[in-house]
């Protein structure tokens, strides 16, 4: 027998270890330095947050912002609920419109193009002289239109000013938007004689009809139609709204309707013609004289059910049934726009979705103007026609500021190709990308959390834009710029333009807002006022709009497509929920956070029906090359019904080739393939003109997906309700649960829940990204989520029901359910995880030793391990939540009800000798939640509204049968068709 | 029998080296710091201003009572009494120097916590713990020096003692005559997610 022994080599090997060991690990760091204010500012505690006011320039909808501030930095952004656009909410690129401000490849500061064609890092003394020495050249000979400004719609003073540089230039404005929706303006002159966006009363209406617009997603203000969408499908007084969707994919607006009729490309106007036949056949109409429905009655004649039926393939049977539900309903609304009805009949659509509305009585019901949205943006055509004065060599400067036209513009219009004709090119990207690669010089713009700014889209609302803090790298906001040049040129130019500061202008421009909304305040309050509450607003005056004649005296033709023959598709492309117009591509929040209808993450794909699929036997994964007669690109083929079988949807926004590191060679860019000419007469880009062949590669390019199943095996994880069964007054909650060998956990005080309403959530996961912002959860990148290795604490779970009309997709937020028997906790064995007086299932980090017990017994899979170090490249750090632990390699992780925002509010009631109120706590997710599908608070309170829901004949826990005993509760969402509750 | 001993030896000249090793790196540092506190760049004495002339803790620290962080005093704090007071020192004249160029001073941390703890004073301020019970006696020392081992131990020792409800607490009750009443309730919160979050 022989002991453990030990030889001297062995022994001095393992001293060395030792000691090595315990010189790295437990040596001090070097000594931190406190370095204290000169003159501490007086809104600022140290550690404690400052809020301020702003505005989110993620998209042209125009939400307020609230920026929270901690020792000068903003750290998160939320909804202003004061702003009536969004009222709290924000959605997922506004939460992460963080990123681009802590981008760690934003510009440092001004760059030139040398001799050899390379940017090299300048001084804004330098670039600036450099611009008014070429701008001076253009100053006396310049023809009109020799400078051009091409940047993002400028709905305020911004706008303002350039208008006024450029006119010492008889230089021109375009305010380009890819996602315009031109045809709505169009459209609505046509009808109504106004160009302007009407308010949709979506909330009020018990039947809507959605053609194309994808309202949760990117259609003209997401966040307040969320809001509305769930308003519409709440249950009141035992009833609640339909909503009907066409469309050619099932979009997440089609998720949330009650039925998608799938149509293909361009069949939407016949459909929409027949639907007004129908009524006017059955004497349905109630609004215009009898002249006029005579008129309207001959326009459509064509149209009935049957040879429609024939033309799109939706029965005539739906299409009677549609259009008798749509006019019978007390108040129905029908929605047009978007990318999905941009055919070249656009405007024809929109303006029978018009018609419909005005024939059964809903214009000024439903369809209000007078509280109306005016897009400051220029039709395509317009940025279209720049292109040949630019290859003409007439454009002698053209600057690019808040949008990417190399990237986003049809590669057949040669934007690119017509830049090298262009002596001046100068950019304001605070980014690298596609255009700034042709710039000659780069000036970077602050990010919109650092800049003064307003918008004033919607009738009545000023919102008013400050920056929540100083500009972090060495740039210059474009409105300083514009300024900082006057003055460097010619006296009269330089006298035009005596504002110091672009701030200095912008409060000169508010004095006429001020005079018009409260001519008895001083300015100085009025101002101060604005800028606490983000704005200023008055409701708008109701404005009475007839029908125009000129909409009865059009005709109606079917749109073409570019490239038709045999086994062609109708080509598809849709604006992604997460990245836009390619503006959010290159936040990393974005990219992890998976589409929530198909569940991918960090890569392009393209839809195909599974019939025509196997038809060409093309696999899930499998490279495809799709080509139009404008373009050709490849990417993987996700196989899917949720797509017309004549169609292959592609979403837009990836394809970065020169960006920032996150998107550049992720995915493809399907505008590559549209045809660059505009619609007529909107002037739009046609975004459903072509026909594209498909071409199997044979390569294989996995697509990475966080779903593990389509099929909910039967478990009951996402529930619904038929109304009827629900009106009748169903089966209450189940009684407390199945007896446990433990004793039971006593929470003296409070147990904190959440309640989860799938009725109301619409999967548009702006919860994912504001748990992602608040808590410093990590993004792991593609191979690891591979790997099932994510890291967010909460996600939009899908599943896949079959219902009558195809299939039914349900998103169910999941995240750590705070189980009263959790099962993770009894498995860890070092304590670092355990059930607290709250309710809560701590996780102490610095106990962890990372023995993955706790997730490996999690039956909800909640929890998630830090598999590597997490990286924070600079600046991200600066961004990160200094009230949460930053975890690191070899620690479990999950969500913690944002346990910091619970003792701060505990902390201040404490302060003030009272108790938390209800409602004041609030999660990161629930704050955000644009459907306020989330609400939190403390189940001990019988008074308090998780309370009361919690008793909802609704509501149930996900896996029950497990007798976890969750703190949430879910309320099952309500359907209409008994057969479709499960 | 003797190579099974000789290797229990072994193992034991192990663990004791680690030990030492352990407890070297890490104590050996603090040692350091405990018995007269780091070098500051200025070299300002809490003896004179808490001291000698009475100056309350809150009155340079004044954030917290409602802060996370009691912060150090802006340099325009210092500069509001010392542009007259004592203006001909030299360490003073550091003060006056680094206002003069609008150069904040680099002051060297003495308290700190591991990144994972959460600890805010305005609770402790409300709760009427005295800034030396914790920083020690802060107004005898020339140069601040770390006292207490602020190790999770320690505070909980205070943490857990029970609970006094005290006569001021009391008097809104019928029995405030009943003086001081000891609860089984610890004073303070025990919870891991008190200070970790």
């Amino acid at each position: 027998m022989t002991g453990p022994r030990l030889k001297r080599r062995e022994f001095l090997k393992l001293l060395g270890i030792g000691s090595a060991g315990a010189l790295t690990a437990c040596s001090n760091p070097q000594p931190e330095k406190i370095i204290p204010y000169l003159v501490p500012p007086e809104e600022i505690v140290p550690g404690r947050a400052t809020w301020y006011a702003t505005l989110c320039r993620e998209c042209p909808a125009g939400c307020g912002v609230m920026a929270r501030v901690r020792e000068g930095r903003v750290t998160k952004v939320e909804g202003n609920p004061g702003h009536p656009v969004n009222r709290g909410a924000l959605c997922a690129r506004g939460q992460a419109a963080l990123q681009g401000l802590y981008h760690p490849d934003r510009f440092r500061g001004p760059f030139r193009r040398d001799a050899s064609g390379a940017l090299q890092p300048a001084s804004w003394e330098a670039a600036e002289q450099e611009l008014a020495t070429r701008l001076a050249e253009l100053r006396g000979q310049t023809a009109d239109g020799a400078v051009v400004f091409l940047g993002s719609p400028l709905p305020g003073a911004l706008g303002q000013l350039v208008d006024r540089w450029l006119s010492f230039f008889k230089g021109r404005r375009l305010a380009y938007h890819l996602l315009n929706d031109e045809a709505l303006g169009t459209a609505n002159r046509l009808a109504f004689g106004t160009e302007a966006i009407p308010t949709y009363d979506v909330a009020a209406a018990d039947y809507l009809l959605i053609v194309g617009a994808d309202l949760p997603e990117t259609w003209v203000s997401p966040v307040a139609f969320i809001q509305a969408l769930a308003e519409q499908r709440a249950v009141r007084d035992g009833k609640r709204g339909q909503v009907v969707y066409l469309g050619p994919r099932l979009s997440l607006m089609a998720v949330n309707a009650d039925r998608w009729i799938a149509i293909r490309p361009g069949s939407e106007l016949a459909l929409l013609l027949a639907l007004v036949h129908v009524i006017l056949a059955k004497g349905l109409a109630v609004a215009g004289s009898r002249e006029e429905r005579r008129r309207l009655a001959t326009l459509v004649r064509a149209h009935d059910p049957g040879a429609t039926a024939t033309r799109t393939g939706v029965p005539a049977a739906t299409i009677e049934e549609l259009a008798t539900a749509f006019a019978r309903a007390p108040k129905a609304l029908a929605i047009g726009g978007g990318m999905a009805v941009a055919s070249r009949s656009a405007t024809a659509v929109i303006l029978a979705v018009n018609l419909l509305n005005w024939i059964t009585g809903n214009l000024g019901r439903t369809v209000r103007f007078g509280p109306t949205l005016r897009r400051a943006a220029s039709p395509y055509r317009d940025v279209r026609a720049l292109i040949p004065a630019m290859e003409a060599g007439r454009v002698r400067a053209l600057f690019v500021a808040g949008v990417n036209p190399v990237f986003s513009l049809p590669e057949g219009a040669r934007f690119r190709a017509a830049l090298s004709r262009v002596p001046l090119i100068v950019s304001f990207a605070s980014v690298p990308d596609e255009t700034t690669a042709h710039a000659s010089l780069v000036l970077p713009d602050h990010t919109p959390l650092e800049s003064w700014g307003d918008d004033h889209s919607w009738a009545g609302v000023h919102g008013l834009q400050q920056p929540a803090m100083a500009p972090l790298f060495g740039t210059k906001a474009v409105g300083d710029l514009l300024l900082s040049v006057a003055r460097r040129m010619d006296v009269p130019m330089a006298r035009a333009f005596p504002w110091p500061t672009f701030a200095e202008f912008l409060r000169e421009s508010w004095k006429a807002i001020a005079q018009e909304v409260s001519p008895d305040v001083p300015f100085e309050a009025f101002w101060a006022d604005a800028l606490r509450a983000g704005g200023v607003w008055r409701p708008a005056a109701a404005q009475r709009v007839i029908l125009s004649p000129r909409a009865l005296q059009v005709t109606f033709e079917e749109p073409t497509f570019d490239g038709a023959g045999p086994n062609s598709f109708y080509l598809h492309p849709f604006p992604s929920l997460l990245h836009g117009d390619g503006q959010g591509a290159d936040r990393p929040w974005l990219q992890e956070v998976p589409d929530p209808v198909t569940q991918i993450v960090w890569d392009s794909w393209i839809e195909i029906h599974p019939a025509p699929a196997r038809r060409l036997g093309i696999v899930e994964g499998e490279v495809v090359r799709v080509g139009s007669p404008y373009g050709t690109i490849e990417a993987p083929a996700h196989i899917t019904a949720g797509v017309h079988p004549e169609v292959v949807a592609v979403p837009m926004g990836q394809g970065h080739t020169a960006t920032g590191r996150y998107a550049t060679g992720v995915g493809i860019n399907p505008v590559t393939l549209l045809s660059p000419e505009p619609g007529v007469p909107s002037g739009g880009l046609c975004w459903q003109s072509v026909r594209v062949r498909l071409e199997r590669t044979g390569r294989r390019h996995p697509l990475v997906s966080v779903a593990g199943s389509l099929s909910q095996q039967g478990r009951g994880i996402a529930r619904t309700i038929a109304l009827a069964e629900l009106t009748r007054g169903s089966e209450p909650l189940k009684p407390e649960a199945e007896p446990s060998m433990y004793p039971p956990h006593e929470h003296p005080r409070q147990r904190w829940g959440i309640i989860v309403d799938l009725n109301a959530c619409v999967g548009c996961s702006a919860c994912v990204v504001a748990c992602y912002a608040e808590n410093n959860v990590t993004v792991v990148g593609k191979e690891q989520v591979a790997r099932g290795r994510e890291m967010s604490w909460i996600r939009i779970e899908r599943y896949q029901e079959d219902g009558p009309g195809g299939p039914e997709l349900r998103f169910i937020p999941m995240l750590c359910q705070q189980c009263d028997n959790a099962p993770c906790e009894p498995v860890c064995p070092v304590y670092a995880t355990y059930h607290t007086a709250e309710g809560l299932n701590a996780q102490v980090y610095n106990r962890c030793i990372g023995v993955r017990y706790c997730s490996n017994n999690c039956p909800y899979k909640v929890r998630r391990f830090n598999w590597y170090q997490p990286v924070w490249p600079d600046p991200v750090p600066l961004q990160l939540n200094p009230d949460v632990t930053v975890r690191e390699k070899g620690v479990m992780e999950k969500c913690t009800f944002c346990v910091q925002r619970i003792r701060e509010a505990q902390e201040r009631a404490r302060a003030e000798g009272r108790t938390v109120r209800d409602g004041e706590i609030v999660p990161a997710c629930v704050q955000t939640c644009p459907a306020r599908a989330l609400v939190f608070g403390d189940l001990n309170d019988p008074a308090s509204q998780v309370a009361r829901l919690a008793r909802s004949p609704r509501g149930y826990h996900v896996l029950e049968e497990l007798n976890t005993r969750p703190a949430i509760t879910y309320l099952k969402r309500v359907v209409s068709r008994k057969d479709e509750a499960r | 029998m003797r190579s099974r001993g000789g290797g229990g030896v072994g193992w034991l000249v192990i663990a004791a080296a680690l030990a030492v090793a352990a407890a070297g790196g890490r104590v050996g540092a603090q040692w350091a710091t405990q018995r007269d506190g780091p070098v500051q760049p200025v070299a300002y004495s809490h003896k004179v201003h808490a001291g000698d002339n009475q100056i309350p803790c809150l009155f340079c620290h004044a954030e917290a009572r409602r802060s996370p962080q009691a912060g150090i005093p802006s340099l325009q704090r210092c500069v509001g009494c010392h542009q007259i007071t004592a203006a001909g020192r030299p360490e003073v004249k550091k003060v006056l120097q680094a206002w003069a160029t609008k150069t904040p001073i680099a002051w060297v941390r003495v308290h700190d916590l591991p990144d994972f703890v959460y600890f805010s004073h305005a609770p402790h301020v409300r709760a009427e713990v005295t800034c030396q019970t914790c920083h020690g006696p802060v107004e005898t020392m020339e140069r601040v020096r770390q006292v207490a081992t602020l190790k999770m131990g320690w505070c909980l020792e205070c943490h857990r003692r029970p609970r006094v409800t005290t006569v001021r607490q009391a008097t809104a009750s019928p029995q405030a005559s009943a003086g001081p009443q000891a609860t089984t309730e610890p004073q303070a919160p025990t919870d891991c997610l008190a200070c970790h979050k």
